[in-house]
């Protein structure tokens, strides 16, 4: 028998749900096949917004797409519960654009959020310098460009770098522009049925993909889900 | 967009800006992305990517001065945005007269006679030259100036070239297959709710509105009397008409951004300065239609829900100066700011687009990070991601490898509208086919993977059959060899069956083939909930990846007898001092003992990285671990 393996988008989702449940997270998932509604609309994505046309977005019919953001699960959450709440989906999404190195149909999407009455950027900001550590198993330093999603104002892009001794030499003082963050937007509390006067709260997502291919040196993000064995063979597990 | 440092100091006293590379630093980390700073003609030229949400004010020299006014705090020397501009006379030489259904809602044109078609002056030519446009003549450029020094696009006609004594410029919406010829020549055919410019007088378009002009009344060498076209169309209807016409250019670029009506004035007034000024001529007036939408709303705000906001606390004089600097007016009334922004910005809307503004400019990184508080409720456990999470340990445990494949096939039951390309044009109905088409290509690398068995691989994933999304798991095998294929392949399956049974509890169906798939979503309903996740292997660490080699590999089998009580490892040994880095694999697959001789049978796996093996050198390798073998004592290659 081989040595027994793990697929590199399942250890990244385990170990982001362990680092996450740590902090307090539950799990959330939603349909890949999407609503607009849940796609766009609850996220503040206005009807005449570029993201919406179809070359961005597979459209299923008049009424559905494949979901374009693990934000569709936030919206969801945020209409189904009440106060404070935090909440991470791992999953699917899909964009309709040619595929490189670093482009895909289809991926994977780190979604989290956290609300409650005083959630604050600067919790953010500590949340990812926990989640960036522990992934990457070393220090890391987080800093925020102004960034613009429709769904959170402020907007931010988030950077980081690994910062200490035994940073691999690929990302040796590289800031690396890992995904997108900023506090919800009223209007998407408001759709989820929250009082934006009393809660406030975070988001951010970003890919799975790229985060493991910081992890491990993958160049390609299409080798993830070609089903091929020399690309999951070359992630044996660690024996306890 | 591209900025000419040079051009963006003629707003500011001269030395008043730090160097280009600086200007960029500041605008990285408090306004927009800068792509980067490159030398075109002697000066600086700054690649700006302007935020969505800024691209009304933002996409212009003069944009771009304000933003590093303020984040600098240098006061800006000229800002053509502030300056009193009065649009005198009115004429009756020509005439504007809208359709109220063609997207355009308020056009002025300047009409100017005598006009010098030629050469631009040099000052002009080099900041066109500079941010990359190239200088046609006077008149053209002049428009192409305004558009990258204010953001507001115009565009000149050749005023004779309208039929009439008097000029008339109407709107109207293209007709079914019309077609236009733009400038430059091309004929294209266009979209429907097109918004045409048209010389009303003759029903004749001149231009395809906020997109492109045409070539009917196009500025020449000849031309002495001119038409400025300054207008307002809707930003949704010209992202649309671009889009279909696949013509997206840096006028339909600014229209879709929603940018100020009122910016219409002070870009036709600019334009007619310049041109009077390098051109000549005189301006016989202006002529108007349509109506400006002008309202600005006013934002109430503290400084306390800003702190509460950001997360660092933000006192009262640093929103003052941070309102002063952006050019925003504000009253304040007890502790609540109400500000307006100036006419330029369209996206201070709300609270937050304030403390946005707050948070950018006095600096993200001034933010400390905070640790989440604890929150009362421990975490749910998500029962569906518990549950995988068994089937992939009990499955990998048992020698199943996990795959994730695409949800995009060649058939299904569900077609998506708009596809990429015709075998992905489907949403998959089963995990089956996907996990069939990987055993059929992993089949071909079974020497590379050791698997010479058999492959077994799994996959959990969303399916999309008529019935409705759900999930699914997926267990697919494909054995090695002809010999009694579909009865081993039953017993790989049913014993995965087993494990998964004894790992659910509950009874799954029987295998299909090679592919024994089931519903995870059906599992669920009669599995009793979780109160945790299972503690599930990890990746160990310190993993290299490598890139599978693009280049064939060649599989040669090798037997050898050698002493009882030698071990494989030893002749491993001497394999792999000739096989060097190009053997990849070597996996013993036979071991007997007979006379005091043990014999060890290995494949060995060759392939490089760099180039095709050929017969020939892997034949050169195998002759030299034969003839090492040979000379050994007691050794010999069966």
């Amino acid at each position: 028998m081989h040595e027994r393996s793990i697929h590199p988008l399942t250890d990244a989702i385990r170990e982001i749900v362990g680092i996450f449940s740590g902090m307090g997270f539950s799990v959330a998932s939603g349909p890949e096949c999407e609503s607009e509604h849940y796609n766009f609309d609850a996220l503040n994505v206005a009807k005449d917004h570029p993201a919406r046309d179809m070359q961005d977005t597979f459209w299923v019919d008049e009424f559905h797409v494949l979901r374009t953001h693990d934000t569709a699960v936030t919206a969801r959450m945020l209409e189904a519960h009440d106060g404070e709440m935090r909440f991470l989906s791992c999953g699917k999404a899909y964009r309709n654009e040619a595929t490189d190195m670093t482009h895909e149909a289809q991926f994977y999407q780190v979604d989290a959020f956290a609300l409650g009455t005083d959630v604050t950027l600067a919790h953010l900001k500590g949340t990812l310098e926990t989640f960036f550590s522990q992934f990457l198993d070393g220090a890391v330093e987080v800093r925020f460009r102004p960034g613009f999603f429709p769904f959170v104002e402020p907007g931010v892009e988030v950077d980081m770098r690994l910062v200490g001794d035994d940073v691999p030499e690929r990302l040796k003082g590289k800031w690396i522009e890992i995904l997108g963050a900023g506090m919800l937007h009223p209007n998407v509390l408001r759709t989820g049925g929250i009082d934006p006067a009393q809660y406030q709260g975070w988001a951010f997502g970003g890919g799975i993909e790229r985060l493991c291919m910081l992890k491990w040196g993958i160049d390609d993000v299409r080798a993830f889900h070609t089903g091929d064995l020399r690309f999951v063979h070359q992630f044996p597990v660690k024996e306890v | 967009m591209k900025i000419s440092y040079e051009w963006l100091q003629s707003f500011f006293e001269d030395g008043a800006l730090p160097s280009a590379e600086e200007i960029a630093q500041q605008l990285i980390f408090h306004a927009y992305e800068v792509e980067g700073v490159a030398e075109v003609n002697g000066t600086a030229v700054l690649d700006v990517d302007v935020l969505p949400n800024r691209a009304a004010d933002s996409l212009s020299h003069r944009g771009i001065a304000h933003e590093v006014s303020a984040l600098l705090n240098i006061p800006m020397k000229r800002d053509p945005l502030r300056e009193h501009i009065e649009l005198v006379p009115t004429t009756e030489t020509v005439r504007v007269t809208l359709d109220p259904d063609a997207s355009c809602t308020y056009y002025i044109a300047a009409h100017i006679t005598g006009v010098k078609v030629g050469e631009s002056p040099d000052w002009l030519k080099e900041r066109l030259e500079a941010i990359g446009q190239k200088s046609i003549n006077n008149i053209v450029d002049a428009s192409n100036y305004v558009q990258f020094e204010l953001g507001r696009p115009t565009h000149v006609f050749d005023a004779q070239k309208f039929a009439g004594e008097r000029p008339c410029v109407g709107t109207r919406l293209a007709k079914e297959g019309e077609t236009i010829t733009l400038l430059g020549g091309e004929e294209v055919t266009l979209p429907e709710k097109a918004t045409l410019i048209i010389d009303a007088n003759a029903d004749i378009p001149v231009a395809v509105g906020g997109i492109k002009g045409g070539a009917h009344a196009e500025v020449d060498e000849h031309t002495t009397d001119i038409l400025i076209e300054t207008a307002n169309f809707n930003p949704k209807q010209t992202r649309l008409t671009a889009q279909a016409m696949k013509l997206r250019t840096d006028a339909s670029t600014r229209f879709e951004n929603n940018m100020a009506d009122e910016l219409a004035h002070y870009g036709v007034h600019a334009l007619v300065q310049l041109i009077l000024d390098i051109a000549g001529g005189e301006l016989q007036g202006y002529a108007y239609d349509g109506a400006l939408d002008t309202q600005q709303p006013t934002v109430a705000v503290t400084a306390a829900r800003t702190s509460k906001l950001l997360g660092v606390s933000i006192n009262e004089s640093t929103m003052k100066d941070i309102f002063g600097r952006l050019g925003f007016a504000y009253e304040r009334k007890d502790d609540t700011f109400h500000v307006t922004a100036p006419f330029e910005r369209r996206d201070i809307r709300i609270a937050e687009d304030v403390i946005e503004e707050v948070g950018r400019v006095y600096g993200y990184n001034n933010i400390e990070s905070a640790p989440m508080p604890p929150l009362q409720q421990s975490p749910q456990v998500h029962k569906k991601y518990a549950y995988a999470e068994r089937i992939r340990e009990a499955l990998t445990g048992a020698g199943y490898s996990e795959v994730h494949l695409y949800s995009l096939r060649d058939s299904g039951d569900i077609t998506l509208r708009n596809a990429l390309a015709s075998d992905k044009d489907h949403l998959r109905s089963n995990l089956a086919d996907g996990v069939r088409d990987a055993l059929d290509k992993n089949e071909k690398h079974i020497p590379l993977l050791g698997l010479y068995d058999a492959v077994r691989i799994f996959e959990i994933g969303n399916v999309f059959p008529k019935s409705g999304e759900s999930t699914h798991a997926a267990v697919g095998v494909r054995v090695a060899g002809a010999k009694k294929k579909s009865e081993r392949t039953k017993d790989e399956l049913l014993a995965a069956k087993k494990i998964l049974e004894e790992t659910l509890g509950i009874t799954l169906p029987e295998p299909d083939g090679e592919v024994l798939e089931f519903s995870l979503d059906d599992v669920l309903d009669s599995v009793p909930d979780v109160d945790t996740y299972p503690d599930a292997s990890r990746v160990q660490e310190g993993v290299a990846y490598q890139p599978p080699s693009q280049y064939p590999f060649v599989l040669r089998d090798i037997a050898v007898w050698v002493p009882e009580g030698t071990e494989p490892q030893e002749v491993l040994v001497t394999v792999e001092k000739h096989g060097d880095a190009l053997l990849v694999r070597a996996d013993l697959f036979d071991t007997f003992t007979k006379d005091g001789r043990t014999s060890y049978a290995f494949h060995l796996v060759f392939q490089s990285r760099h180039e095709t093996l050929t017969d020939g050198k892997v034949g050169d390798i195998m002759a030299a671990i034969e003839q090492d073998i040979a000379n050994k004592n007691g050794w010999e290659v069966r």
